[in-house]
């Protein structure tokens, strides 16, 4: 099985704006991509839940990295599994703000719709999917 | 073609594939997905895409065979296929050229990376489509011309065409002229510098094309695969696709012709690569010889300038000299000292404004030389 896919969940420091929140995320696409790790991110509430898949050391460094910065607390690890396929043709994220303007949406073409937020959620095998659904 | 009313079928097996890809082109295009390639041909019954976007595995028929159903359906022929693929090899990337398809996007893509190949890819079929029809028009012409001609007309007919090429597009298509004379259909990579051209029948920088291209010049200098052979050179790399495997005579005979006009077009590529960079080089030269002639024009106009300036503060020394005399109330002796003086001074100067003509002379000189060789 030359893939892993891991879910955690994790609070993000209070004093953090959406703007600076936009910009990580951003800065990580492009990054997750380089490694060949694809997943989807979702943000509500101060609260992410993420999905990383792809190469095994490539996806436990990236989450190294996340358990170690000091912009997100309470890192909880909720699944881990190997596997043979991953579930995301890319690295996609839904990000939810009562702040986030229409225009914001429109610019930033890896935002996605709360609607396709949970079809893509509901489609993913039932483990990595929950904390994903309980959030929504 | 509005971005607007692009209508997009995307067949992918695995559901989150599909939701993204109706997420990132419902705002701009009809989106319709499928989750295998059976679904898609039953709605294509009812209504055509413009473009396809499909995954290379599928339930049921993969997407390399669905393609090639599809091109070889005069119905859905022109429709634009991307491959969507997990596995990036050299083996998939040729299915997925040799069953006609467009372009290839490998897993996990960038989203902005899908949008800009789905708008390249439709730029390319709307140029490839103009190409299509010239060559509809030539095809009669061309197919009673070379009815009777046998290979070696064929090779000498394409030497005499490469000889009249002035550009690489020249090049390229003389080079698919005479696959077309020897009954094979390919294509043919040219480069000039940092600069490629790929073309074939179907038209011209097809992507996937490019791409297989530029694996395959990595090869061997001839290089036969199934039945494709590869000619690789400096500056050309040609692509055969349907070598007559079955009859080795024949195909050894086409190897033997298609390395020669290989080799032959690669020399005029890099005479023409050459050429482009001594006018490049000319042009530099030119441009500075100019550059050169202006300042000497400048310098001859400061000069002539810089000389009328003195010669009119000679004079006015003179004259303030005599009226000065006039109010000192010298003796004549006194005054012929200090005349004698100022004589001495003027001539002096004289000599020097003397020297600046012979400055300008020179100047003249190189101005005339350099008007000689710009005109």
């Amino acid at each position: 099985m030359p893939y892993v896919q891991l879910v955690y969940a994790s609070k993000a420091q209070p004093e953090i704006t959406d703007a600076e929140v936009l910009e990580i995320l951003k800065i990580s696409q492009s990054k997750n991509l380089t490694r060949r790790i694809s997943g989807v991110l979702l943000y509500v509430n101060s609260t992410f839940v993420q999905l990383l898949e792809g190469p095994e050391g490539a996806v436990t460094e990236v989450f190294a990295t996340i358990a170690a910065d000091p912009r997100h607390r309470d890192v909880t690890l909720l699944e881990q599994r190997k596997t043979d396929e991953v579930s995301m043709p890319t690295w996609a994220m839904g990000y939810f703000s009562p702040s986030m303007t229409e225009q914001q949406r429109a610019d930033n073409p890896t935002l996605l719709k709360l609607e396709d937020v949970r079809l893509i959620c509901e489609a993913l095998p039932a483990r990595l999917g929950a904390p994903f659904l309980e959030l929504l | 073609m509005s971005p607007v009313s692009l209508r997009l079928f995307g067949v992918d097996a695995e559901a989150p594939s599909r939701i993204l890809l109706g997420s990132m082109f419902s705002p701009t295009c009809e989106v319709e997905v499928f989750a295998s390639a059976e679904e898609c041909l039953k709605r294509m019954q009812e209504c055509l895409p413009d473009l396809l976007l499909l995954d290379t595995v599928l339930p049921g028929m993969d997407g390399f065979t669905f393609c090639a159903q599809l091109k070889a359906d005069p119905r859905t022929a022109r429709i634009p296929v991307i491959f969507i693929s997990r596995e990036d090899s050299l083996e998939s990337r040729l299915l997925g050229y040799e069953s006609g398809g467009e372009d290839f996007i490998f897993k996990p893509y960038a989203i902005d990376e899908v949008k800009f190949r789905v708008r390249r890819v439709m730029e390319a079929v709307q140029g490839a489509e103009s190409i299509r029809q010239q060559m509809a028009d030539g095809e009669e012409l061309s197919s009673l011309l070379l009815t009777n001609m046998d290979e070696y007309a064929v090779l000498i007919q394409f030497m005499r065409q490469l000889n009249e090429c002035v550009t690489a597009e020249a090049i390229g298509e003389t080079v698919l002229t005479m696959l077309r004379g020897f009954r094979l259909d390919g294509a043919v990579q040219l480069r000039l510098g940092k600069e490629e051209l790929t073309l074939s029948a179907q038209g011209r920088d097809r992507p996937l094309e490019c791409s297989v291209l530029s694996h395959v010049r990595k090869l061997d200098r001839i290089f036969q695969f199934r039945q494709r052979s590869v000619y690789n050179f400096p500056y050309i790399t040609i692509l055969v696709n349907d070598m007559p495997v079955a009859d080795p005579e024949t195909c050894g005979r086409l190897r033997d012709h298609l390395a020669i006009a290989a080799e032959m077009a690669d020399a005029k590529v890099q005479a023409l690569v050459l050429q482009q960079r001594t006018q490049r080089a000319e042009g530099g030269i030119t441009g500075l010889l100019e550059e050169l002639q202006q300042i000497v024009l400048v310098s001859m106009t400061a000069q002539e300038t810089s000389r009328q300036r003195g010669a009119e503060a000679l004079r006015e020394t003179l004259d303030q000299l005599s009226v000065s005399f006039a109010h000192l109330g010298l003796s004549e002796e006194l005054e012929g000292e200090i005349e004698d003086m100022m004589r001495l001074r003027l001539e002096h100067l004289i000599s020097i404004y003397d020297h600046g003509d012979d400055t300008m002379a020179t100047l003249q000189e190189i101005g005339s030389r350099l008007q000689s060789i710009l005109h």
